[in-house]
């Protein structure tokens, strides 16, 4: 490579990693912005609670402790200070306290829910896109037109329904009509980086995993489906053929082109392990980020509800970065600048 | 000369299905018939939407719907002089024994018939895999390599993408793909359609010397009567889905027989002509509904009452000429 | 309004288009290039050139469809994109383009004639009382009539007719100047000759200017009077069009008279083989002629230095061979 490819791969690497910077910013602005119009904070949640349980506080007590817990929380200051001091936070790495576990660091709550929720996530988002694109290429191809009438009707009556009655429908054939159980998680291991812990994880996860993949492949198989067929009556394909190629020579070559805008979705698909997925947890009752999200939604826990936005906000800029940069790879009909 | 028929279309009548339900056909080819001999530059001109693509690919056994051949057959003789009717096998017998051993296609837009993703040395490996010829990668790039160098291509270009090649250098790539086991019939679609002037005559040379060296047997599709001119031996014209005559080169330009042929040669311009020339008036018939008769007499200056009736007989005169028109029939 | 000049002038103009991922490097697609196209005596001017030469881009120019980066263009002495408002609609009238694929030129859900009747009305200003008989008119001289085409939709008819259409609905706003991109080349040998003999009559007729761009050079020679020979953006022979192909003097003009096919059965003894190029870009980029690799003639200067316009016979020839030294 000469110097000036170099120089100019630099400046294009540079320039894209300037993007996701400001992609970041962007995103936890909006994140702040949104957790602020919230209609109640969490300082109202906790008074609000303390008056229901039935309290002896007068309303002047209750006012007077509403007040310190806002000054507690700083949410007292002008809202542009927030934000200036959020920021600051945000650059070293500081997500601030809970506000519902006060004083907890938002930061530790999200380290001990996140790899339950990779765990889970990460693991369906790439079994789904496996199962999903290579039966749909071999759906495109195969001359078995009933096989692929019934796999096609399959995702086409699951694919529109919310995953709300997918979820709750195999949980039901599978706790109430087979029997089998919910939970596998007998064994409790200490929690740290050991692999009988992750194992654990995964045990626990087993359930849940099912019930993500068993409805959830049928997205990408229509849409690999789709693409493979039309790439079948694509022209280079089309000269394959006559040129005598065998069907599994022509089944690989329509994997491999359709793989182009499917790992986009692959790649942006596992960015959404970052925010966990609150109905699955919720539904098997599986401590992920989706659940904490669920409760700080709930109690106004501003400084929680940020931090788990932001990093899935975070984890998307990371992604499309990594996609820019490595596009180039899979499709060699897109360059780096000053390449080629 | 000894020269002999190595393919031969009898009677071959073809629609493309557009609505079967409701009996929508379009008739893109309707009675033809002509004998390929080896040794020979043979061009199959006619304007576009005459039928030229589709009659050649129904020669290299490439009928798929929503094309179906209603009548007739393309026979193949082999080196053995067994005759093969292509119409009636397997698409896998064709795939093994006969696509691209015996007689190979290259398609009317070749610029865009490479795989993106591959480099073009790999695109020419996957075709000895294709044909299960195992030789190992050494020889094979070898082999390759030769070819390049006896067709005159640079052998850089091997190493690069398809689409950091010209158009004119994908073309001769995918030609050379097409010459890569030495076939004894290559069926060249449009072989030079978007290229300049320059580029077109670098690949017509590339073709033509080829079937010089090897004494096979060239189709050239084309609808540019200048190619014609300058690679053809023989020259089948076509008009709305019949053949309306076939003879030599010199005998199309300078003697043509058939009323069509006698108007295209007459509307040509050459280079270097300021001359009024006049063209054919009218449109070509709409196929869905082609009109009764001869398909051409609506634009003929000489159509008979019963052109507009029946439709014309093949009339064969001397020294292989062949004309389909009621002024040459002997009743 | 209008100035004083007789022509369209082209004065150096350049166009820089970007090429790589991000199209931050530029290559130049159009390379100063000056013409004129003179509107009284009405001329045939063809512009000639392989693919991506910049013919398009060229023409585009000068229907104001994009700004040139350098240079300007004069319309009757008037920098065309300077034009007063009023002037612009004037300048819209004045110039007609006719583009290569006419099923591309027509909204495919609008009925053909609507064309020619706004034409006529919005451009050539026709009365409400006369314009069918305008359009009638039109239509026949160009060999069809308005019972054929009325209230069709562009799907029905053949691509000559509908070209002939589309040169109908151009010569309806009664312009000084038509423009022509490749307007025969999607049609039929046997359709094309009656469209080019279309233009002559044009010219002849009703005193239009028009610029004809092509790659077939022979269809040039049999209609036009002038020739600019584009090659990779920059203009490399212009002059009329009897001197350039009695004796074409840049080495490219002369390697296309010699490359081009006609359909002539005798054409096969008189052609040789040539030398091809691969890579475009690079060409593009060249620092000096752009032809030099590809040229037999190339000397150690054709590689550094951008070759003067000489001129020789009334004709102008960008290459060092012509210097005077
Ligand atoms: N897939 C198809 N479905 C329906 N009609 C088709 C199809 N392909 C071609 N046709 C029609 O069949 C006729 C013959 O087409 P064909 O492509 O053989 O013409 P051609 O002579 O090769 O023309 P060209 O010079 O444009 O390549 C045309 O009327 C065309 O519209
Ligand atoms: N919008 C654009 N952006 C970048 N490059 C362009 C753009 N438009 C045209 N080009 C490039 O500019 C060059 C000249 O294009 P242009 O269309 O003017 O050529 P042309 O002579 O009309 O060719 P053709 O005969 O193919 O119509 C080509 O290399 C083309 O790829
Ligand atoms: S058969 Fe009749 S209409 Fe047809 S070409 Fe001959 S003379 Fe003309
Ligand atoms: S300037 Fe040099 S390279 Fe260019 S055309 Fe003239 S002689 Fe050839
Ligand atoms: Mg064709
Ligand atoms: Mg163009």
């Amino acid at each position: 490579m000469k110097l000036h490819s170099v120089k100019s791969l630099l400046s294009y690497i540079a320039k894209r990693f300037a993007l996701m910077i400001i992609m970041i910013w962007v995103g936890l602005t909006l994140s702040f912005i949104i957790s602020r119009l919230l209609p109640f904070n969490a300082a109202d949640y906790l008074v609000s609670q303390l008056a229901a349980a039935g309290s002896q506080l007068s309303a002047q007590d209750l006012e007077n402790m509403r007040r310190q817990l806002l000054s507690l929380y700083g949410l007292d200051k002008p809202l542009f200070v927030q934000y200036l001091d959020f920021l600051r936070n945000y650059f070293v790495g500081n997500m601030g306290p809970s506000f519902a576990y006060f004083p907890t660091p938002v930061r530790d709550i999200i380290i001990n829910a996140l790899p339950w929720s990779i765990v889970l996530l990460m693991s369906a988002s790439i079994i789904n896109w496996i199962i999903g694109n290579v039966i749909g290429v071999l759906a495109a191809i195969s001359k078995k037109r009933n096989v692929v009438a019934v796999l096609e009707n399959f995702a086409l009556v699951t694919v529109p329904i919310p995953y709300a009655v997918l979820g709750l429908a195999f949980l039901i054939v599978y706790a109430l009509v087979l029997k089998l159980p919910l939970t596998m998680y007998g064994r409790p291991v200490a929690v740290g980086v050991s692999l009988g812990y992750i194992l654990s994880m995964f045990e626990r996860a087993l359930v849940p995993l099912l019930g993500l993949v068993i409805v959830g492949w049928t997205g990408s198989f229509l849409y690999m489906k789709n693409l493979a067929v039309r790439m079948m009556q694509e022209d280079f394909i089309v000269y394959k053929i006559l040129q005598g190629a065998k069907d599994r020579h022509v089944t690989g070559m329509v994997f491999r082109n359709a793989l182009i805008p499917q790992y986009t979705g692959l790649i942006l698909g596992l960015t959404r392990v970052f925010a966990g997925s609150m109905l699955v947890e919720y539904l098997f009752n599986y401590p992920g980020i989706g659940l904490i999200l669920r409760s700080a939604i709930s109690s106004g826990d501003f400084n929680l509800m940020v931090g788990i936005v932001s990093i899935s906000v975070i984890a998307v800029a990371i992604a499309t970065f990594i996609l820019d940069l490595t596009y180039p790879l899979l499709d060699p009909r897109i360059r780096y600048p000053g390449a080629g | 000369m000894n020269t002999h028929i190595v393919l031969s279309a009898i009677n071959i009548s073809a629609d493309y299905i557009l609505d079967s339900k409701r009996g929508l056909y379009l008739n893109a080819i309707d009675n033809v018939s002509i004998d390929f001999r080896s040794d020979e530059v043979i061009g199959i001109a006619g304007e576009s939407g005459s039928g030229k693509s589709t009659l050649v690919k129904i020669l290299y056994g490439a009928a798929f719907p929503p094309l179906i051949i209603r009548k007739g057959k393309v026979y193949l003789f082999t080196k053995d002089n067994s005759k093969i009717d292509i119409t009636s096998i397997t698409r896998e017998e064709l795939r093994k024994n006969i696509w691209w051993k015996h007689i190979s296609y290259i398609p009317q837009n070749a610029m865009n018939v490479l795989n993106p993703v591959k480099k073009v040395k790999d695109q020419f490996i996957e075709v000895f895999k294709y044909h299960d010829e195992r030789i190992d990668a050494k020889e094979t790039i070898t082999k390759i390599k030769e070819l390049f160098m006896r067709l005159g291509l640079p052998i850089e270009a091997l190493n690069a993408y398809p689409h950091q090649l010209s158009g004119g250098m994908r073309q001769r790539v995918v030609i050379a793909l097409s010459l890569l086991f030495n076939p004894r019939i290559v069926i060249a679609d449009e072989p030079t359609t978007a290229v300049d002037v320059v580029t077109q005559l670098g690949i017509l040379n590339l073709l033509k010397d080829w079937q010089r060296n090897s004494k096979t047997t060239l189709i050239m599709v084309s609808h540019d009567m200048s190619v014609h001119a300058y690679m053809d031996d023989r020259i089948v014209v076509m008009y709305a889905g019949n053949v309306v005559e076939v003879g030599s080169k010199n005998d199309i330009f300078e003697n043509p027989m058939h009323p069509y042929t006698k108007l295209l040669i007459a509307s040509l311009i050459k280079k270097g002509e300021k001359k009024l020339k006049t063209g054919i008036a009218g449109e070509p018939p709409n196929l869905l509904n082609p009109p009764p008769g001869c398909r051409f007499h609506p634009r003929c200056p000489f159509a008979m009452d019963i052109c507009r009736r029946e439709a014309p007989p093949i009339v064969e005169l001397s020294d292989g000429k062949v004309v389909r028109c009621w002024l040459y029939a002997r009743k | 309004m209008q100035g004083n000049e007789n022509s369209l002038k082209v004065e150096s103009v350049s166009k820089y288009y970007g090429y790589g991922l991000l199209g931050l490097k530029k290559f130049k697609v159009l390379d100063k290039i000056s013409l004129g196209i003179p509107l009284k005596p009405p001329t045939i001017f063809a512009i000639v050139g392989e693919t991506g030469s910049g013919k398009t881009t060229l023409l585009r120019i000068i229907l104001r469809m994009i700004k040139p980066d350098e240079g300007v263009v004069k319309y009757k002495g008037l920098d065309v994109f300077k034009l007063p408002r009023n002037a612009v609609s004037w300048y819209r009238k004045e110039v007609q383009p006719i583009f290569q694929d006419p099923y591309e030129s027509f909204n495919p859900l609008r009925r053909v004639d609507s064309y020619i009747f706004d034409a006529a009305k919005r451009m050539a200003k026709v009365d409400k009382g006369s314009i069918e008989e305008y359009v009638d008119g039109i239509l026949r001289y160009v060999g069809l009539s308005l019972d054929r085409v009325h209230g069709k939709y562009p799907h029905e008819f053949s691509g000559g007719e509908l070209q002939r259409i589309a040169i109908a609905r151009a010569i309806a706003a009664r312009p000084t100047l038509i423009l022509a991109d490749e307007p025969v080349s999607m049609l039929d040998a046997s359709l094309r000759v009656n469209v080019l003999n279309l233009f002559k009559k044009i010219r002849d007729d009703l005193g239009t200017s028009i610029i004809y761009v092509t790659h077939d050079l022979a269809t040039a020679y049999y209609i036009a009077d002038q020739i600019a020979v584009l090659y990779r953006g920059s203009l490399v022979e212009l002059g009329s069009i009897d001197k350039v192909y009695e004796n074409p003097r840049h080495p490219y003009t002369q390697l296309l008279l010699t490359s081009i096919l006609e359909p002539d059965p005798k054409i096969s003894e008189k052609i040789k083989p040539l030398k091809l190029s691969t890579i475009e870009l690079k060409e593009f980029l060249a620092q000096g002629c752009k032809f030099a690799y590809r040229c037999p003639y190339a000397s150690k200067k054709c590689f550094e230095k951008e070759p003067p316009n000489v001129t020789i016979n009334g004709v102008i020839v960008k290459c060092h061979l012509y210097e005077k030294s």
